[in-house]
């Protein structure tokens, strides 16, 4: 039951989250909605990087997730609408990393790293130089429900960080949590006590990679346009492993606490420090990493012994 | 006492006559485009610095960074819009980042300045939208200018071979299958091959454009390849006519590498551009920040804030439909020549300032770099064959 140990935290974070529309911030309205929207989407991404990572696994694809979700989205957007074109996405992704699982899964550690890493360079270079996608000029994406509703964007990644968040409680709460662990502490006792591991790892790709990609999707629509290198970029990736390592990892609570903190923080930073904010923003950082081992949602654990 | 009113009723009767003018200001100031973004923040506060102390206009800057992302551009432009409440913008040098504005920049209608934002996907995105002025060539422009380059090669030089060789991301790789097509119209025989960007090895390619034996080395890609080439293609053997490359912007300092010489290119603007405008935009640029720059973004910027304060100064007024008014019918000498705005040349977008009229060649020649084409600009004569051999 651990993910429920921080549920109230959990609900209350997205309870802010699908109020803020409406809360009286005054002049700072729409800036907080936009940074609010980014804060939704990347942390929705890192917690399906969390979802792979409780495996053990180190993926270097959910850049390529990301942008194969957006790239889908974003071509089909103008044919099916939407909806239909998001969850296309999502599925492109999924299937993605059904490819890339079959082939690679049986692959430990940083071995499966550098092959995802591999897929995201395969898939970014399928990108520039597929006649459809509009290659290196880049591919101009509708925006959702033709722009009718304002709010669209905010609210279609609210949603998908709901979706990350029930899969991660589900995954956090099941006797799949458990196989996940199993996996990731030492694959061959996982397999003597009967856990299928190339099964574990991967569901949780697929997982994963769903949210990913429905991610990708809902940011193409916000963004308008889309670039190899912008959508399959592997800074994405990294950033979707960078927040639950500063939040906590292989929680709920530490990559939704580190996704809010982190992109509020660049933000925040950028604003008022200006230039040389990177310098600030790459400090704390390492301050976290270096003190807070187990992130931010560490410092919880500890107030509750 | 009676004097001293009269001279404070006098300096509340200059504020008064004053036009105020709240300015944002969106340009990458971190991330990949962040050079171009710091020069051109540095023309823009330069003229501003011009504008307030002639004292017709007072300018207020509001900077904020793009950090060459659209995640991060979005809502630096929000802010702009809803809480500094700026009527007037000036921005977009990224491509991407530009193209991710346009619903934001249509759903507040500012005044749009554009700076950069070549890709002709960005003039698709505006079409139609009334407040968007664009300074900088469309990338037709840029290939036509080059184009022209070329056929005087071929013309006057007899130049039959180009070998391509451009980097495989957006930069290099949009539009090479134009360039291809255009340069065999004119006559040419093309090998074109991509590299991976960064990778600083080229002498696989390098040795297959041997076999080729072309007239012309042509690269597509950054500053960082500009000296691995000119050193790789010595290397190897490849002795072409001359080496010609299309990077955003050159190495700092390769002009003092001795393998720079005789390497040509293409750019909007030098320093040593003799045209009264720029004479003064250098010196102003000198006085203000100890140094003199050789990036265009500079006095791009420059030129954009200029030609504002001077539509406000006309108008009277911070009332952006009535500057806009004012630009559309601005004639104004600047670094790069004469600016008016004229509707693109496809016509999606109604004020174009700058074509590929202010493009012209150059090639690093004894330790700076010197306009050779064409020849209205040229301060020396194009030196082909370039000599491009280890001695």
């Amino acid at each position: 039951m651990k993910g429920f140990g921080h549920f109230p935290l959990i609900l209350l974070s997205l309870v802010l989250f699908a109020l803020l529309p409406f809360l009286p911030f005054g002049v700072w309205q729409a800036f907080l909605l936009d940074v609010g929207f980014f804060v939704l989407l990347f942390t929705a991404l890192a917690l399906s990087w969390d979802l792979v990572a409780r495996t053990g696994q180190l993926s270097l694809a959910h850049g390529a997730f990301f942008g194969l979700g957006a790239y889908s989205a974003g071509l089909l957007a103008p044919q099916l609408g939407t909806l239909p074109a998001l969850l296309l996405g999502a599925l492109t992704a999924g299937a993605g990393a059904l490819v890339l699982g079959s082939v690679t899964l049986r692959l430990h550690g940083l071995y499966f790293a550098i092959a995802s890493l591999a897929f995201s360079e395969v898939l970014r270079t399928l990108a520039l130089k597929l006649p459809f996608t509009g290659g290196p000029i880049g591919l101009p994406v509708p925006p959702p429900f033709a722009g009718a509703w304002p709010l669209a964007t905010y609210y279609l990644s609210f949603g998908v960080l709901l979706l990350a968040t029930a899969l991660s409680l589900w995954a956090e709460r099941s006797p799949f949590r458990l196989a996940q662990a199993a996996t990731r502490q030492s694959e061959a006792v996982a397999r003597v006590l009967g856990v299928r591991v190339v099964q574990v790892k991967l569901w949780s790709l697929l997982l994963g990679s769903l949210v990913a990609g429905l991610a990708g999707g809902v940011y193409g629509m916000k963004t308008l346009f889309l670039s190899p290198y912008d959508a399959f970029s592997l800074g994405r990736a990294v950033e979707a492993l960078v927040i639950p390592i500063f939040g906590g990892l292989y929680t709920t609570l530490g990559p939704l606490v580190g996704g809010v903190v982190l992109v509020s923080l660049e933000q925040a930073l950028r604003l008022w420090i200006k230039e040389g904010y990177l310098v600030v923003y790459g400090a704390i950082l390492i301050l976290v990493i270096l003190f807070l081992p187990r992130g931010l949602v560490g410092i919880l654990g500890r107030r509750r012994g | 006492m009676g004097k001293v009113v009269g001279f404070l009723v006098l300096l509340a009767g200059l504020a008064w006559a004053q036009v105020p003018l709240k300015v944002g200001v969106i340009l990458p100031l971190s991330g990949a485009s962040a050079v171009s973004g710091k020069a051109a923040l540095n023309g823009i506060q330069l003229a501003a610095d011009e504008a307030n102390a002639a004292g017709k206009v007072r300018l207020e800057l509001v900077v904020v960074d793009d950090g060459t992302d659209p995640a991060k551009a979005v809502p630096a432009f929000t802010k702009l819009m809803t809480v500094d409440k700026v009527d007037i913008v000036i921005g977009g040098l990224a491509s991407g980042v530009t193209f991710a504005l346009s619903g934001p920049v249509k759903q507040y209608g500012p005044l749009f300045l554009v700076i950069g934002a070549a890709s002709s996907v960005v003039e698709q995105a505006f079409e139609g939208y009334p407040l968007f002025f664009h300074y900088h060539p469309w990338d037709y422009h840029n290939v036509a200018a080059a184009l022209q380059f070329f056929q005087y090669l071929n013309r006057e030089h007899g130049a039959k071979k180009v070998a391509i060789l451009y980097e495989d991301g957006p930069f290099g790789s949009a539009g090479i299958g134009v360039y291809k097509q255009q340069l065999e119209k004119l006559g040419y025989q093309v090998q074109a091959e991509p590299f991976k960007a960064g990778s600083g090895q080229f002498t696989a390619i390098l040795t297959r454009f041997r076999a080729f034996a072309p007239d012309i080395l042509y690269w597509i890609g950054y500053d960082v390849d500009a000296l691995p080439i000119a050193t790789q293609a010595r290397q190897v053997g490849l002795r072409p006519k001359l080496i010609y490359g299309a990077p955003p912007s050159w190495p700092i300092g390769f002009e003092k590498n001795p393998l720079s010489n005789d390497i040509a290119g293409m750019t909007a603007w030098l320093p040593t551009v003799a045209n009264a405008e720029s004479r003064r935009f250098v010196e102003a640029y000198r006085k203000k920040y100890g140094e003199v720059t050789e990036e265009y973004m500079a006095p791009m910027g420059y030129t954009i804030l200029k030609s504002l304060a001077l539509a406000a100064e006309k108008t009277g007024s911070a009332d952006k439909n009535r500057i806009a008014e004012a630009l559309a019918g601005l004639k104004m000498p600047t670094p790069f020549g004469l600016l008016s705005f004229k509707p693109s040349d496809t016509g999606r977008t109604k004020y174009q300032g700058f074509g590929s009229e202010i493009w012209f060649q150059f090639q690093y020649l004894q330790g700076s770099r010197r306009p050779v084409f064409p020849k209205e600009v040229a301060t020396r004569p194009l030196r082909y064959p370039g000599e491009y051999y280890l001695r």
